[in-house]
């Protein structure tokens, strides 16, 4: 059974990376591109141990930052860092019974990745159109926590899921 | 589990993450993006299309309302064209012969190495996709990408079986561009939101709506003459010294299927 899980996570993570990185680009929903990765590795982290978490954030960001033609770093970094955060909240024993701490997680990866990309066109630009920046964020932030609750049970079921306390972390 | 085994896994994972970074930022990452070429690329294209496929789907959807309306103006414009097609005919032809008795280079159909769009850009803001060629099909770094009949942007950089194109709406893109009508010229300016500005133009050049933007073909590899759109409005007031106009082109990402890269003139 244990061996079936581990398959399972492996599995999820794969396809997620894959859908990350070919489409939900090609799709665009509400022509944005949400981040499957990031809610993945945030509920690994929270639900199940940080070093699986640190696994799944360095090859997914890994992938994704040789998908994008530019801030090579940025998704590797941020998706450790998510990993590492989940872990030592998770250590900390926030109460995991709800999807709170996950959503708060994910909200703050996505105002992160937003404001590093932005940032990255600051000399470049010629303008800055509100509307557009605050509608693109709006809809990728709401299309975020929609995958986080949906990802939720599933990671749940996947993870093996060890008591809160001094071994969460690992 | 101990702690220790426990801790050493994270600096590991930890550690191996900021290594690859590092070798990524300094571009000696190249057998990791070998085996990113040759895996995720295949394998992801299916998914890319799927993801085309079903877009158009639900735009079509969303469009199926204004259909005939739509095709009535797709005719007006087609008449349109066909007649502008037959001028031009004439046009090249005059142009040839006067060439010809000049001893000068006949003009030719660019040459173009036809790709597949396998990729597109992992984030909402920044506009490139990825195609299934690269320079090992001849492509380099700097040349021009046609599709639908029109600019889409310019080869950022290639491995030997892939290139990303940096579309003309990233907000990155900058390339020298003319008003064919007037001969102005300027720079044509990728915008967040897919908007392009035709931006530096001289307060003394003439530009007005509905005149053709076309590149300049002044310096890189980017050949004169390549349709890029049509200004929508123009802005006098940008500064003392220049004016700008926004440009509308027809090209649309979610329609993006192949690309053209133009490798010589």
């Amino acid at each position: 059974m244990k061996d079936v899980r581990r398959i399972g996570l492996l599995l999820v993570v794969v396809l997620s990376i894959l859908i990350q990185v070919s489409l939900l680009p090609a799709l665009r929903p509400l022509g944005v591109v949400p981040s499957l990765l990031l809610p993945v590795v945030v509920l690994i982290g929270l639900e199940g141990t940080a070093s699986v978490a640190l696994v799944a954030g360095v090859a997914g960001g890994l992938a994704v930052d040789l998908a994008s033609a530019t801030n090579f770093g940025l998704w590797t970094g941020l998706l450790v860092l998510a990993a590492l955060t989940a872990g030592l909240l998770r250590r900390a024993g926030f109460e995991l019974n709800g999807p709170a701490v996950a959503l708060v997680m994910v909200t703050g990866g996505t105002v992160l990745s937003t404001a590093v990309i932005l940032l990255g066109l600051a000399d470049t630009a010629t303008s800055w159109p509100v509307g557009f920046i605050a509608g693109t964020f709006f809809w990728e932030l709401m299309l975020n926590l929609i995958l986080t609750v949906a990802m939720r049970p599933v990671i749940r079921r996947l993870v093996e899921n060890p008591d809160i306390g001094a071994q969460a972390i690992g | 589990m101990n702690r220790p085994r426990v801790n050493r896994r994270i600096f590991l994972a930890v550690g191996v993450g900021a290594l690859l970074v590092i070798a990524g930022v300094a571009g000696r990452i190249g057998p990791i993006e070998w085996v990113y070429d040759h895996t995720l690329v295949p394998v992801g294209s299916g998914l890319t299309n799927l993801g085309l496929n079903t877009a158009a789907a639900v735009t079509n959807l969303s469009k199926v309302r204004n259909l005939a309306a739509q095709n009535a103006q797709l005719e007006s414009q087609n008449a349109q064209l066909r007649q502008n097609l037959a001028a031009d005919d004439e046009t090249r032809r005059d142009n040839d012969l006067l060439r010809r008795e000049l001893g000068l280079q006949v003009a030719g159909a660019p040459q173009e190495v036809a790709t597949e769009v396998v990729a597109f850009q992992p984030d909402s803001y920044r506009q490139f996709v990825t195609i299934d060629k690269g320079s090992r099909a001849g492509i380099q770094t700097g040349m021009a990408v046609l599709s639908q009949g029109v600019l889409i942007g310019t080869i950022a950089n290639t491995s030997s079986t892939t290139s990303r194109i940096m579309l003309i709406t990233d907000p990155d893109f900058r390339l020298t561009a003319e008003d064919e009508n007037t001969g102005a010229t300027g720079v044509i300016n990728g915008q967040l939101g897919s908007g392009l500005l035709f931006n530096e133009i001289d307060q003394t050049a003439v530009v007005k709506p509905g005149d053709t933007v076309t590149t300049s073909g002044l310096g890189g590899l980017v050949p004169a003459g390549l349709y890029v759109g049509q200004i929508e409005s123009v802005d006098g007031r940008g500064n003392v010294v220049f004016q700008n106009a926004q440009v509308e082109t027809t090209f649309q990402l979610d329609q993006l299927r192949f690309a053209f890269v133009v490798t010589g003139p």
